[in-house]
């Protein structure tokens, strides 16, 4: 890839024409200097530029720009300006923009287009400027092929800053301004105490990562609703490394609960896995007179793609009576060979994703600026990792939809539909949070629920028994 | 893939700083120097923000802040570090998720818990440090391991570091000093960025930039401060004239001139028999609502009023289209800043001033350098901008809107301007580090006679 050098001169030559070096016409030289000149200038960059730009297009924009240079297009220079300040969307028009070039290998225009996205995204600003910064780090991984390193960086510090403390107040944080996760806690209790209603023994396998959070309703549930309660063994698979150094701090407290609901209660954990499928019934310590449920919130999506199938026929091994799924709905899976689709895919959900953050917590808010900073990484980690360095440690983000999720799971089980009880609970939970939210069941034939923010579905939740 | 720009580009060389820079040479020194001037001024604060109100174990909300902040300006421009003392935080129970559990049942119910950056049981280690401290002080290092990086052309170590910093400071921390590091980082995060593209050349949107400057200028007195005491300056110079010209560097919304035709317009001898007014700024369409805003002011005042819009950098111009007329008094004011380039070259401004020769100049000035070199400029905004925000969250609560928006509208750009490659102007061109002197030197002479105590030709904040 050729690239085209921009060249800022090392001290004022004195001379008014060249100083700043932004108006440097002498390409034999070698320099371009940004902004280009205009026969570089494919057309579809006036159209975005244009586009982003709603009214204020005069020439001041470029710092040097004396009132009466020519030495480039106005449209362009008048483009390369001032983005609406009133949230134009113009950080996806860009954003896309520079995927494509990506793609296509343009090296001038990807040039031009990080410049402008770094000049005008912020992480802490306006969504626009939110989306622009994530994603800018991301192509900008992409485009110097230094996605890996960056994430292992992004994660290493993540999981250093991660205490029991800091987790909890994030998520608590997190269930109480928006029903994201809780929706998928109360569908799956729901699901899961029909399913091994009446039984005694009752062993759930828990593979998630949402720290316990789920359990304690399913405990109270089990002490109040039966004469005689049953007895619980809890496994918890973890499959995320930052999450394994409170599970001991977890596991006291959940068993300390236990004690106060008076459920006969066992606990365990599983962490270290590099692959969910290597688990044995053996390994989870499942018993044959055990009635197994199997939980799998926001699970699947971290394992690789080709070993899903696998993971599958491996919870049928297990024998449950009732399998509870959870994930977000989202496709960075088929698209994985594509990478504008997939990066458009990418856009679409983070860019809902962002909005529900900024509308349910407030402006200056830490928990939610946690969880920016958790999607910046599964962002790099989908569009600036290769597919081939996937290798375990289950932190692979590609997202199914839940179609995707039933084709799958249909191979080994089939569809349970959540009991009239069950969505009332859910309906229930919704009213609680501010207006946005609401249930949707995506197609007549479609298993599971979904929740919609805005009216596009964003979390499904479905049950399956064998 | 990009290869990153080959040519070293980000910096120029400027008087006086020598142009190798090792890790373990002088520059360290210096930078090491300032760093625990400022460690000891921000420990104090970080120790009083993170230490729980132990002894009661409850929590309230300080409500009390804008009287607390005013008090302390009259005495003393920079706010004392002990307003800290009046700002305990309020901390929220949380029920465990759906509210049905009594509160024993909550996880975490231990007060101390509650709080993260909490100086747990105050253990301080050798240095009588606590961990909060640490924490402060270790990003503050880790920032400096990332302008060193930088200076010497360390790309890739430097970048490796940022986002490190950029993921562990926040800006909305309680402690000042994370805020400052968090943009900080982020500024010296695009600047590497830029450097691997190998453009530098900013991108302005004018309109949020004044908004921000407008919210600013409501909040902290520095800016009514110095309105105030160039006023006055002018108010001076223009004693018994009668046709007076004002030439704005860089007018903005005009802020500060309604309370200047006021005076002239109800001074003992009379308003002048006509207020001309040339105000320069980046964008003719701002320049033309500014003008009409003060027409609309100045004819309610019954003064009368010309307003003259010119959208070029004063440094730019011809002086010819300034139209100075006879027997004219002559007032150039320049509000100082680092959100852009105003004036472009400066040695065109300030020859211009000498052939404009009016009667008094006022210039605002920062306390802040825009030449020199990278680590010169980084050391010298870490310090200004650490005071700005240590006085803005004397001001203002961790949570508020306003001070977000100032913090990383203005501040923000600003920061990000001085750390760019070339600084704010972004050109190359060489900057004077300190008009005042260039000023004096080119026989522009202060003026001595002052009834408010304050300096008339040259205001630093």
């Amino acid at each position: 890839m050729k690239l085209s050098s921009a060249k800022v001169p090392r001290e004022s030559k004195g001379a008014s024409q060249s100083h700043g070096g932004h108006h440097n016409s002498k390409r034999k030289s070698g320099y371009t200097i940004l902004p280009f000149q205009p026969a570089d200038q494919p057309e579809q960059w006036s159209s975005v530029a244009v586009d982003m730009h709603n009214n204020n297009i005069n020439n001041h924009q470029q710092p040097q720009n004396s009132h009466t240079s020519t030495s480039r297009s106005s449209d362009y220079s008048a483009g390369a300006a001032e983005p609406c300040a009133t949230g134009n969307k113009w950080a996806s028009r860009l954003l896309t923009e520079c995927a494509r070039a990506i793609s296509d290998k343009d090296s001038s225009k990807i040039h031009h287009l990080l410049w402008m996205l770094n000049e005008l995204a912020s992480p802490y600003g306006d969504s626009d400027q939110k989306l622009a910064s994530y994603f800018l780090q991301a192509l900008f991984c992409k485009a110097t092929e230094s996605g890996q390193r960056c994430y292992k960086t992004l994660t290493s510090v993540a999981e250093k800053g991660h205490s029991f403390d800091s987790a909890r107040k994030l998520i608590l944080k997190f269930q109480e301004v928006s029903p994201w996760t809780t929706f998928g806690h109360v569908a799956a209790n729901g699901a899961i105490l029909e399913a091994l209603d009446g039984e005694t023994k009752l062993h759930i396998i828990d593979i998630s990562n949402t720290l316990c959070t789920q359990w304690p309703t399913l405990l109270e549930a089990l002490a109040t609703r039966n004469d005689e309660t049953p007895h619980l063994k809890l496994t918890v698979v973890v499959t995320a490394n930052i999450v394994r150094s409170v599970m001991k701090e977890i596991s006291q407290r959940m068993e300390k609960f236990a004690r106060l609901m008076g459920v006969p209660f066992e606990f365990n954990v599983i962490s270290g896995l590099n692959n969910l499928g290597e688990l044995t019934k053996e390994a989870l310590g499942v018993l044959d007179d055990e009635a197994i449920a199997v939980n799998c919130i926001g699970a699947l999506r971290r394992v690789a793609v080709e070993e899903r199938g696998a993971v599958i026929q491996m919870f049928q091994s297990l024998g449950p009576k009732i399998v509870t799924v959870v994930e977000e709905e989202a496709d960075f899976s088929s698209t994985r060979y594509d990478f504008v689709r997939c990066f458009e895919e990418c856009l679409r959900f983070y860019t809902l994703y962002f909005e529900m953050l900024d509308e349910s917590f407030s402006p200056t808010s830490n928990e939610k600026l946690m969880l920016e900073r958790e999607c910046s990484r599964s962002i790099v980690r989908v569009l600036a990792c290769d597919n081939e360095q996937e290798n375990g440690g289950g932190e692979c983000e590609r997202r199914e939809r839940g179609s995707q999720w039933s084709d799958r799971l249909k191979e080994a089980f089939s569809p349970v539909g959540f009991s009239d009880d069950v969505v009332d609970d859910v309906k229930a939970l919704l009213k609680r949070y501010r207006a946005g939210w609401t249930l949707a069941q995506l197609h007549q034939d479609e298993t599971g629920l979904c929740l919609t923010w805005k009216d596009e579905p964003v979390v499904w939740a479905s049950a399956w028994k064998p | 893939m990009i290869q990153p720009h080959h040519e070293p580009i980000w910096d120029f060389a400027s008087v006086g700083f020598p142009t190798t820079i090792t890790i373990s040479s002088i520059p360290r020194q210096t930078v090491e120097n300032r760093c625990i001037n400022l460690e000891r001024n921000d420990l104090s604060q970080w120790v009083i923000d993170d230490t729980p109100a132990a002894e009661t174990g409850t929590y309230h909300h300080s409500s009390s802040l804008q009287a607390d902040a005013s008090i302390v300006y009259e005495d003393n421009f920079a706010p004392s570090m002990m307003l800290g003392d009046f700002r305990p935080r309020k901390t929220v129970r949380r029920s465990f998720w759906d509210g049905s559990c009594d509160e024993e049942l909550q996880w975490g119910n231990e007060l101390g818990n509650q709080i993260s950056n909490v100086c747990e049981n105050d253990e301080r280690n050798g240095r009588g440090l606590c961990r909060s401290d640490e924490r402060g002080l270790s990003l503050i290092t880790l920032l400096f391991e990332c302008a060193v990086a930088i200076s010497v052309d360390k790309l890739g170590e430097a970048h490796r570091m940022l986002v490190e910093l950029t993921q562990m400071a926040s800006p909305y921390a309680l402690s000042c000093a994370e805020r400052v590091v968090a943009y900080f980082a982020k500024a010296m995060s695009s600047r590497v960025i830029n450097s691997w593209l190998g453009i530098c050349s900013p991108l302005i949107n004018y309109k949020s930039v004044h908004g921000a400057f407008q919210a600013f200028k409501n909040v902290p007195p520095f800016i009514k401060f110095a309105h105030f005491t160039s006023n006055q300056a002018i108010l001076e110079a223009f004693h018994r004239r009668d046709r007076v010209h004002i030439i704005d560097l860089d007018i903005m919304q005009g802020l500060q001139w309604p309370a200047l035709f006021h005076i002239l317009a109800t001074r003992i001898e009379g308003p002048p028999h006509v207020v001309r007014m040339t105000g320069m700024g980046s964008s003719m369409e701002l320049l033309v609502e500014t003008g009409k805003q003060l027409s609309n002011f100045a004819k309610r005042l019954g003064l009368s009023f010309e307003f003259h819009p010119i959208a070029t950098k004063f440094g730019e111009i011809d002086i010819s289209m300034v139209q100075v007329r006879r027997a004219e008094t002559l007032a150039v004011h320049w509000l100082q800043h680092s959100l852009y380039d105003a004036t472009g070259p400066d040695w065109k401004t300030l020859r211009l001033f000498e052939q404009l020769a009016p009667r008094v100049i006022t210039l605002v000035e920062q306390d802040l350098s825009h030449g020199g070199s990278f680590l010169d400029r980084f050391v010298g905004s870490l310090h200004y901008y650490s005071t700005m925000f240590d006085s803005l969250g004397a001001y203002l609560p961790a949570d508020d809107p306003s001070r977000h928006r100032i913090e990383h509208c203005l501040l923000h750009e600003e920061i990000n301007n001085i750390l760019a490659i070339g600084g704010p102007a972004r050109s190359g061109e060489e900057k004077f580090k300190h008009w005042r002197s260039e000023l004096a030197r080119n026989c522009f002479v202060q003026p001595c006679t002052r009834r408010w105590n304050t300096w008339a030709w040259m205001e630093k904040y």
